[in-house]
């Protein structure tokens, strides 16, 4: 029984700590857009995994009800992360959409993911349009 | 209470065999409906992919200081329904309705949140119907608030029996099983909305 409490509340403080890091650090804009997303969606689907074993209990459940559900926590974070990487980076510009612009499409993040998925070089964006050219 | 099983009181016991937590049905339950949020969570990334600018425009008029906070809320909530169920294993059935109502409590700090960043939206004019981004938001966000609301329906139930010592034999509380497991869902399903409607950058 105290293992148990203490393993629990362990698991719980974990969970908060990764959610306070995720939401008040790695989605500061000072880091790389594509590394911090992808790290927070991983680690959304960690968490989920720690609720599934730990508070849902299925580390002691039948192997297959478990391995259903650890497979939904792939499916889910898969349905997320891979059309994410698939789409060009977009920074929206609401106050000041033309003088932004050049200054967004020549930062170094917006090229290299615009390289990275086979774009030619460089691209002005137009905000408020989409950026499937 | 049904006659306990001494094997099946401790469940922290390594060596205790292997069980389905609660009942079968709620796991059909809970499949279905972690299915149907799978099948959302992947028609919002598409349609995402198709206007990233709209999506990434409309992200930042959320307030993200509201998501994370409902998050930390909700688990603590999680964290206080698996006390409770400790404590009605161990047949204390007092200590049990108490930890409910800390958990029912977060359950309706979740609600009022919520209704407080709804207003927020409505009033600067964003609705269901501004765009694609906030169809999804209102659509995600509003099927979960749901899904909170039901949960607090059902632990004021079980407090309700608590309240009238009816874990007060030591054994395993299924019923109570049943309801933890529904309400860790909800609080599953809120830690992939929160970054996939604020935090996708």
């Amino acid at each position: 029984m105290n293992a148990l409490w203490k393993s629990t509340t362990g698991i719980w403080l974990l969970l908060s700590t990764a959610t306070v890091i995720t939401t008040w650090v790695l989605s500061k804009k000072g880091f790389d857009p594509r590394l911090a997303t992808s790290a927070i969606v991983l680690i959304a689907a960690w968490k989920v995994r720690l609720v599934l074993l730990h508070f849902m209990e299925l580390r002691h459940a039948p192997l297959p009800l478990r391995l259903l559900f650890e497979a939904w926590v792939l499916l889910a974070a898969g349905v997320i992360l891979l059309p994410y990487l698939l789409t060009p980076l977009a920074r929206a510009s609401p106050a000041l959409p033309s003088a932004v612009s050049s200054r967004v499409s020549s930062s170094p993040v917006y090229t290299a993911s615009f390289c990275m998925l086979g774009r030619e070089s460089r691209q002005p964006v137009k905000p408020m349009l989409t950026s499937s050219a | 209470m049904s006659v306990p099983h001494t094997d099946m009181t401790d469940r922290a016991d390594a060596e205790s065999p292997r069980r389905t937590p609660g009942m079968d049905g709620i796991w059909v339950l809970i499949g279905g409906d972690l299915l149907l949020f799978a099948l959302l969570f992947g028609s919002f990334m598409a349609e995402r992919m198709e206007e990233p600018l709209l999506f990434e425009q409309a992200r930042q008029s959320l307030n993200y200081h509201f998501g994370g906070v409902n998050t930390l809320i909700l688990l603590a909530s999680s964290w206080f329904v698996v006390l409770a169920l400790q404590a009605a294993r161990a047949g204390q059935s007092r200590r049990a309705s108490h930890w409910l109502v800390a958990a029912i409590a977060c359950g309706l700090a979740f609600v009022i949140s919520k209704a407080i960043e709804y207003s927020g939206k409505i009033q600067a004019g964003l609705t269901l119907l501004s765009n694609d981004f906030f169809m999804y938001y209102y659509i995600l966000t509003g099927m979960h608030l749901l899904h909170v609301l039901a949960g607090c329906v059902g632990l004021t139930v079980f407090w309700a029996r608590a309240r009238g010592d009816a874990y007060a034999a030591r054994g395993p509380a299924t019923g109570l099983e049943c309801m933890a497991i529904y309400w860790h869902m909800v609080d599953l399903l809120w830690i992939f909305l929160f970054p996939l409607l604020y935090l996708l950058r």
